[in-house]
């Protein structure tokens, strides 16, 4: 018998295709981020980075966590959820509340805000999910405007002032909206890491195909055996769940809440970072939420026409949200990987062009 | 009794006329485009908002001396007029020329519309020192009718509310039984490929019953704001309202949604009366009286899915 020879590498060789395995990985260039959020995160509390930058970051992670949620409703179980915006203000008066008139440690809290979140999920989701997935819209709309009512009228929330925590101590960091390198920062960024590994994961599993077989033909799916019901019960939880942690942490990082931020304009904003980031790809809604959040903080805040009409910016956010739905249904996402495309295609077609211009046209 | 229930019924059936007309602009649509429009509101806000600035900022400053009512009427017109070409161009541009068109998209496309004019209108019709006044009234006094010794207070303008608005959807529902569109209509929503198939523009038809819908919204809301300063977000509520009550009727008929329009504010009367009588460790639960109608209502839909007057229709694969 002859042995096969297999070529061994050594040296920088076998590095560089064990590196090559690594950065394959799906979860790689999520850890990078996460690492590089924290390595400015850490540079910019010894006060070399200013501190509107790093403020203006840890909200539109949160955002984005909010968003990720979305992603799966929208993008694999083709709902929509107009209750975004009222579960994070329920989230963020809920570990207020429990923190500072039922004196509950801030972590115990958190716990219970996840288990509101997911018994009220599947309240309002098996309610309306029974009958057609288009009824999740309309029931979810009428509770953030309850929830939204509740908050500005009840006393246990301050009503129209709002609600203001002196401090807030979590995990044994002290938080308040006077700190100006605040360090929940950090669980903030470790957080919206390991949502996104588990976003990929649920993505890449049986779950995900699931969903996306859901939204693609609901009577073919049914065939298959997949429990309809259980899908998009599942990813309405996650996403309900998401948007209370998000509404926690921001509680959390700004110990502040008013009724007036959890308006309906927030809840569309979601939907539009996942549609213009593209209803499928995790990084495309990363994207999404920087050009609808953060575009707004460091662009459009510095331009006089936004800074006169604060509303103006939601304009720009739907009339983005109209020409992908209607242009561009993959969004920006998909826009790159064409440019991408046109590119390489430019390329080939430019050495083959100077190719037969240096070496004459080959003739067949 | 009789007459406190008479005084606190015929505001409630005021909030009806204007809840009823934006709930049979959503059904409208729902059945003949088979989303649900989320714009709705804000259709009828942008129309609310042409109105009031046509009259108070142009036509009561340049014709001063002539007949109040002729302006009014003139400016109610124009807010119609734009609620129906609102309506139209989000039908026949956005929707009919976008890449992919189904039930999500749509509803997703009205969504993104919600979120322009959400921004739009504040923009264009900003004052900063003044805030919009509201929509004028036609009759603007209070009726005192003595009942044995107690007074029945019944405002002018509620019944006048309730007036157009029965007129309106009378008009809509004999147009839908006799006119050759009310026919379209109803064979676009039993099935729209067959009703093409016969003969029906059902492009047509679906463009017109957009405009219909907006110009039943605008009504709608410039019912609603003369007792209310004109704002952005004015009508999400009413929105919010006209969905519960489709889904309580039931989508699959016309009649339905309306009666649902009806119920949901007597409903809130109703709760809103009870609950000032009960206290919970001090506190009034007045505060929380749309939580208690929003949950009736889920209790409805859990108990009839397809709503109180719905049909269940059965589907092809």
């Amino acid at each position: 018998m002859k042995l096969k020879y297999t070529p061994k590498h050594t040296g920088f060789k076998q590095f560089r295709l064990k590196m090559k395995t690594w950065t394959n990985h799906p979860y790689f260039p999520i850890l990078v981020l996460g690492f590089f959020l924290i390595l400015i995160q850490m540079i910019g509390s010894t006060g070399l980075i200013r501190p509107s930058l790093l403020n203006f970051l840890s909200p539109v992670l949160i955002r984005y966590m909010v968003s990720l949620g979305f992603l799966l409703l929208l993008g694999y179980a083709g709902l929509a959820s107009l209750g975004t915006a009222g579960f994070m203000g329920l989230g963020s008066y809920m570990i207020g509340y429990l923190f500072q008139t039922s004196g509950m440690p801030a972590e115990l809290a958190f716990l219970v805000g996840i288990a509101v979140s997911l018994g009220l999920g599947v309240m309002v989701g098996f309610i309306s999910l029974r009958v057609e997935g288009m009824y999740l819209a309309i029931v979810t709309l009428g509770l953030a405007e309850i929830l939204k009512n509740f908050f500005t009228y009840s006393p246990l929330t301050g009503a129209t002032d709002g609600m203001r925590l002196q401090f807030i101590k979590f995990l044994g960091i002290t938080s308040s909206n006077t700190v100006v390198y605040n360090p929940i920062n950090y669980i903030i960024m470790v957080l919206m890491v390991l949502v996104m590994i588990w976003m990929v994961n649920i993505i890449n599993s049986p779950t995900g195909r699931a969903m996306l077989s859901i939204k693609n033909s609901t009577s073919a799916a049914q065939a298959m055996g997949i429990s309809i019901m259980k899908y998009r019960l599942s990813a309405f939880l996650i996403a309900t769940m998401l948007a209370v942690m998000g509404g926690m942490l921001g509680m959390l990082r700004t110990t502040t809440s008013f009724p007036g931020t959890w308006g309906i304009d927030l809840s569309l904003n979601v939907l539009a970072a996942v549609v213009i980031g593209g209803t499928k790809n995790i990084w495309g809604v990363l994207i999404g939420t920087f050009i609808v959040f953060g575009l707004k903080d460091l662009v459009l805040a510095r331009i006089p026409f936004f800074q006169t009409f604060s509303n103006a910016h939601l304009m720009f956010s739907g009339a983005l949200i109209i020409l992908v739905v209607m242009f561009y249904p993959g969004g920006v996402i998909r826009a790159l990987e064409d440019i991408k495309r046109l590119i390489i295609k430019l390329y080939t077609k430019i050495l083959t062009s100077w190719k037969e211009y240096t070496y004459g046209k080959s003739v067949e | 009794m009789f007459i406190d229930i008479i005084n606190r019924l015929i505001p409630a059936l005021a909030d009806a006329a204007a809840l009823s007309l934006v709930t049979l602009a959503i059904v409208l649509i729902f059945r003949t485009s088979f989303t649900t429009n989320f714009a709705q509101g804000m259709i009828a806000t942008a129309a609310a908002y042409i109105t009031t600035v046509f009259y108070n900022r142009f036509l009561f400053i340049r014709f001063p001396e002539s007949n109040v009512i002729i302006l009014m009427i003139i400016s109610f017109l124009s807010g119609i007029i734009v609620g129906f070409l609102i309506g139209v161009f989000i039908d026949v541009i956005l929707i009919r020329k976008s890449k992919f068109s189904n039930a999500l998209t749509k509803q997703m496309i009205t969504m993104g519309a919600v979120l322009f004019l959400l921004g739009l209108l504040p923009t264009l019709f900003y004052k900063a020192d003044l805030n919009m006044p509201s929509i004028p009234r036609f009759f603007n006094e209070t009726m005192m009718i003595p009942i044995g010794d107690r007074f029945m207070v019944i405002q002018q303008n509620h019944l006048y509310s309730i007036a157009v608005a029965t007129l309106c959807i009378s008009a809509v529902f004999i147009a839908l039984k006799y006119t050759k569109w009310g026919l379209g209509v109803r064979s676009t929503a039993s099935n729209e490929r067959v009703a093409g198939m016969m003969g029906v523009n059902t492009k047509l038809i679906t463009a017109l019953s957009w405009g219909i819908a907006g110009a039943l919204g605008s009504i709608g809301a410039m019912l609603h704001a003369t007792s209310q300063t004109v704002s952005a977000g004015m009508m999400v509520e009413m929105q919010v309202n006209g969905f519960l009550a489709s889904i309580l009727g039931g989508f699959s008929t016309f009649i339905g949604p309306v009666v649902g329009a009806i119920i949901i504010p007597v409903l809130n009367t109703f709760t809103s009366f009870l609950s000032q009588r009960i206290t919970v460790g001090g506190t009034s639960l007045s505060v929380y009286y749309k939580v208690f109608v929003y949950i009736i209502i889920l209790i409805i839909i859990l108990i009839k899915p397809i709503g109180l007057f719905g049909k269940k229709i059965a589907k092809k694969v």
